[in-house]
């Protein structure tokens, strides 16, 4: 390949038309010369770029030739390498020039792909035709070793400007090929335009969505944590607050108090528990929870020890729940409660996938130890809590 | 208006590495901006792996500053970071803050290091650390209290250091730089020389040196430099050392910056100790101090670079350094006052063998410049190219100096001038 590449020149008047005579028989001779058939030609020609009179005598012009290759054909074969857009289009490429794409050669050498159009390499989805183009005409300025730094940063310079579309087609598709250098240069050229802007024009430039809330927007970035105790935690209190909103909507009173009461318990040990970090009692109500919606009324029992629990704890549940509670005693159901054992139930909730069956067990005993505990302070509350409620509650009860 | 027809967004579909590497690409406030742009957008930042931080902007003051750089690193995911940047000329964090950061840098595997602040402690962490490959600490000239450098220094990565110190490098610098095994580049500025000590560069890795004394008393030490890989030396400043080079076989390329000289002999030895050079580059004031003592031979040389300033002049050099080198093939002269030019006894052996290239840049058109191109025109045999650069000359004076180009007779036929004047290139 010979590559001929002319900086500028100053010439007199008269010498420019010859200069541009010789230029253009030069490249006709050239092309004639070739035995192949194909030759590729200077991609951009001559450019008279400044043409300035200074004296009658003599004209200061600059004649740049950029990224302009004149390809020379040798008589012996040139190798290509045939590629295949996601179009199904197929095109052949020098190799030098492919073989620049690290993922082209790795393709090349590991499965021998590319030698002829049916055994085309299929580039990644995100290669469309154009943005092929324009990676290989990157490719092939490159590829040429025996450049200059500062020719390849004015070629960089000018390769770059592009408008955002087809910027980040061309980051897309040179970090599919793993073509490192290009993708360097692209994702500087848009960290500059992203860089200056204020938001807006960020958001304008890129056509991104404002799809964030005024107070999303203030609202200061939490630090999302990896530890997947804190992640479940987080995951029931979301969980009993949607079954909240949903029993303040429901119709169905015994639904709700029975679901008042299972949450009542749940929330009341979560808080006990929650403060040693340690989720055993979390899950362990879950299952309680899941059990006692089963069972048929043996809940009155835990909707009292809600209600002495809630007397101790008032602050941690909402005031919602202690109006509801009130409405539901019945102090038979304790010992129903505290006295049965919890089987392990197939999960409903995804995340009692993580738990294995020994940890559940050991989480059920613990609980019943603890719900024991709890009843040997009990009783004394019990009194003036039924009383209070009974009369209300009654009645719906033995329906 | 929008002229695109398709208004799609497809920075963001861009994966979520190349879109770290995008925002690495630009300053920490900058990046954690792109936070409030969209829901994809939100915790984008915080995959970037170069952090830099600086104070160009200087907004909020020295508190709210030193919370987002906690709250970046707080909040930051990247398991490797692979370049921290603290670079406040403005502000002065406290050294417990600057101690605090540095430390959260080396345990997060920091590669690349660049600590610019202006009052410095350094956490004992560093200079442990077995991922950086590239550590920068400058620590302005406020601090007094050089940082202090623990006994053992096992930095087995690095290659590049770049230190500058108030004074006193041995109890800092170089015991950093013992501490380096694979060093191969060093760079090392001494604010204040305040006392006779020796420095002794022994390190058989380092391929560039880069040796600046800003300031010093007047007292001279001794520089010793056994550094047989050695390929570029720059050395500036004031000139107050005997340099003394035990090894210097791979020198390729030299540069001598000084704006101040001592004593010349002390010029002289430093130019004996490097006439193995290819390529100097030469800035040296040495108007008040006439060179005695004749210049070494230069065997090697091909290259010369000679700058003049404002406030010296050159010209005397010149015919010393073309009788010096034989094998001179480029040389290329630089912003040179209005002096005068010393035509030489004998010609330079240079200029009729090998010569080559000749370019007079930044000039004034002043009479010496003219008589320097008669000089080199008349003797030169063999020019490819003669350059002759000006710049901020009035348009006829550009022209009058051309013409006084044009006049002068040349010795050889196929000599051609490239006259580059501010708006027009001519060859005459």
């Amino acid at each position: 390949m010979v590559y001929i590449e002319i900086n500028y020149f100053t010439f007199f008047r008269h010498k420019v038309r010859w200069f541009l005579g010789f230029l253009f028989l030069l490249a006709s001779r050239l092309s004639r010369g070739a035995r192949c058939d194909e030759t590729l030609f200077v991609k951009k020609t001559c450019t008279i770029a400044n043409v300035e009179c200074n004296t009658r005598r003599c004209i200061s012009l600059w004649l740049i030739i950029v990224e302009g290759s004149m390809a020379v054909m040798k008589p012996e074969m040139k190798s290509f390498i045939w590629l295949e857009t996601p179009d199904g289009s197929t095109q052949q490429v020098e190799e030098e020039v492919a073989m620049f794409c690290p993922m082209i050669c790795r393709e090349v050498l590991q499965t021998g792909m590319g030698s002829s159009k049916n055994y085309a390499i299929k580039l990644p989805q995100r290669v469309n035709p154009s943005v092929l183009g324009l990676i290989l005409d990157y490719c092939r300025f490159h590829q040429v070793p025996g450049r200059s730094n500062k020719e390849r940063k004015t070629f960089d310079e000018k390769f770059i400007r592009l408008d955002t579309k087809k910027l980040c087609e061309l980051t897309s598709g040179a970090d599919s090929l793993q073509l490192r250098p290009l993708v360097d240069l692209t994702s500087r050229a848009l960290a500059r335009m992203i860089e200056g802007k204020t938001p807006e024009e960020i958001r304008d430039t890129f056509h991104l969505p404002d799809d964030l809330t005024e107070e999303e927007k203030l609202e200061p970035l939490r630090n999302r944590t990896d530890d997947p105790r804190i992640r479940l935690l987080n995951r029931l209190y979301a969980r009993k607050r949607k079954e909240l909103k949903v029993r303040e909507t429901s119709k169905n009173v015994e639904i709700e108090e029975e679901r008042v009461d299972d949450r009542s318990v749940d929330d009341l040990l979560l808080f006990i528990n929650s403060g040693d970090e340690d989720s055993k009692g979390v899950k362990s109500v879950k299952n309680k929870k899941k059990n006692r919606r089963r069972k048929d009324h043996s809940k009155d029992s835990s909707l009292n020890i809600q209600n002495g629990c809630h007397k101790k704890e008032t602050d941690s549940l909402s005031s919602s729940h202690n109006s509801e509670i009130e409405d539901v005693p019945s102090p038979s159901k304790i010992s129903k409660l505290l006295g049965s054992t919890f089987p392990s139930n197939p999960p409903e909730l995804d995340f009692d996938d993580e738990l294995d069956p020994a940890m559940k067990e050991e989480l059920d005993r613990e609980v019943e130890d603890f719900a024991r505990r709890l009843n040997s302070v009990w009783p004394e509350r019990v009194p003036g809590i039924i009383s209070s409620g009974q009369d209300r509650r009654i009645a719906p009860r033995n329906g | 208006m929008s002229s695109t027809i398709e208004n799609v967004d497809r920075v963001s579909s861009l994966p979520e590495e190349v879109v770290s590497h995008i925002l690495s690409q630009m300053p920490m406030k900058f990046a954690v901006r792109t936070s409030i742009l969209s829901k994809r957008w939100r915790y984008s930042w915080t995959l970037v792996h170069n952090l830099d931080f600086d104070d160009f902007h200087p907004v909020y003051g020295l508190d709210c500053f030193s919370k987002f750089v906690d709250g970046v690193l707080e909040l930051c995911k990247t398991p490797e970071v692979i370049l921290f940047r603290l670079c406040f000329s403005e502000i002065w964090v406290r050294r417990s803050s600057a101690s605090k950061w540095i430390n959260e840098a080396v345990r997060l595997n920091v590669r690349e290091l660049d600590i610019q602040v202006i009052l410095l402690e350094l956490p004992i962490s560093l200079f442990t650390c077995k991922t950086l490959t590239k550590l920068r600490l400058d620590c302005g000239v406020f601090d007094l209290d050089v940082w202090n450098c623990p006994s053992p220094v096992a930095l087995p990565c690095l290659k590049t250091l770049d230190i500058a110190v108030s004074r006193e490098p041995s109890a800092s610098a170089f015991k950093l730089i013992h501490g380096c095994p694979v060093l191969e580049s060093l760079s090392l500025q001494v604010l204040w020389r305040n006392d006779e000590e020796e420095y002794n560069f022994n390190i058989p890795t380092l391929k560039r040196l880069r040796l600046i004394t800003m300031k010093c008393v007047s007292v001279i030490n001794k520089v010793v430099l056994n550094l047989p890989n050695l390929e570029y030396l720059f050395v500036g400043g004031i000139l107050c050392s005997l340099f003394v080079m035990v090894d210097l076989s791979s020198l390729v390329k030299a540069r001598v910056s000084y704006f101040e000289v001592r004593f010349s002999d002390m010029l002289v030895e430093l130019l004996k100790g490097i006439s193995g050079a290819k390529s100097i580059s030469w800035s040296t004031s040495t108007t008040d101090i006439p060179l005695d003592a004749p210049l070494p031979k230069f065997p090697n040389l091909k290259h010369l670079d000679y700058k003049g300033g404002r406030f010296w002049s050159g010209w005397p050099l010149i015919p010393q350094f073309l009788e010096s080198s034989s094998e001179l093939e480029d040389l290329r002269i630089e912003e040179l006052d209005e002096s005068c030019w010393i035509e030489p006894q004998s010609v330079p052996t240079c200029m009729l063998t090998n010569l080559k290239t000749i370019e007079l840049a930044k000039c004034k058109g002043n009479k010496c410049d003219v008589q320097f191109m008669e000089f080199v025109l008349g003797n030169v045999e063999d020019p490819k190219t003669v350059t002759i650069t000006c710049e901020r000359l009035r348009q006829n004076e550009e022209m009058r100096f051309c013409a006084e180009l044009l006049k002068l007779p040349r010795a050889s036929r196929h000599c051609e001038i490239h006259f580059v004047g501010t708006r027009s290139r001519t060859i005459i």
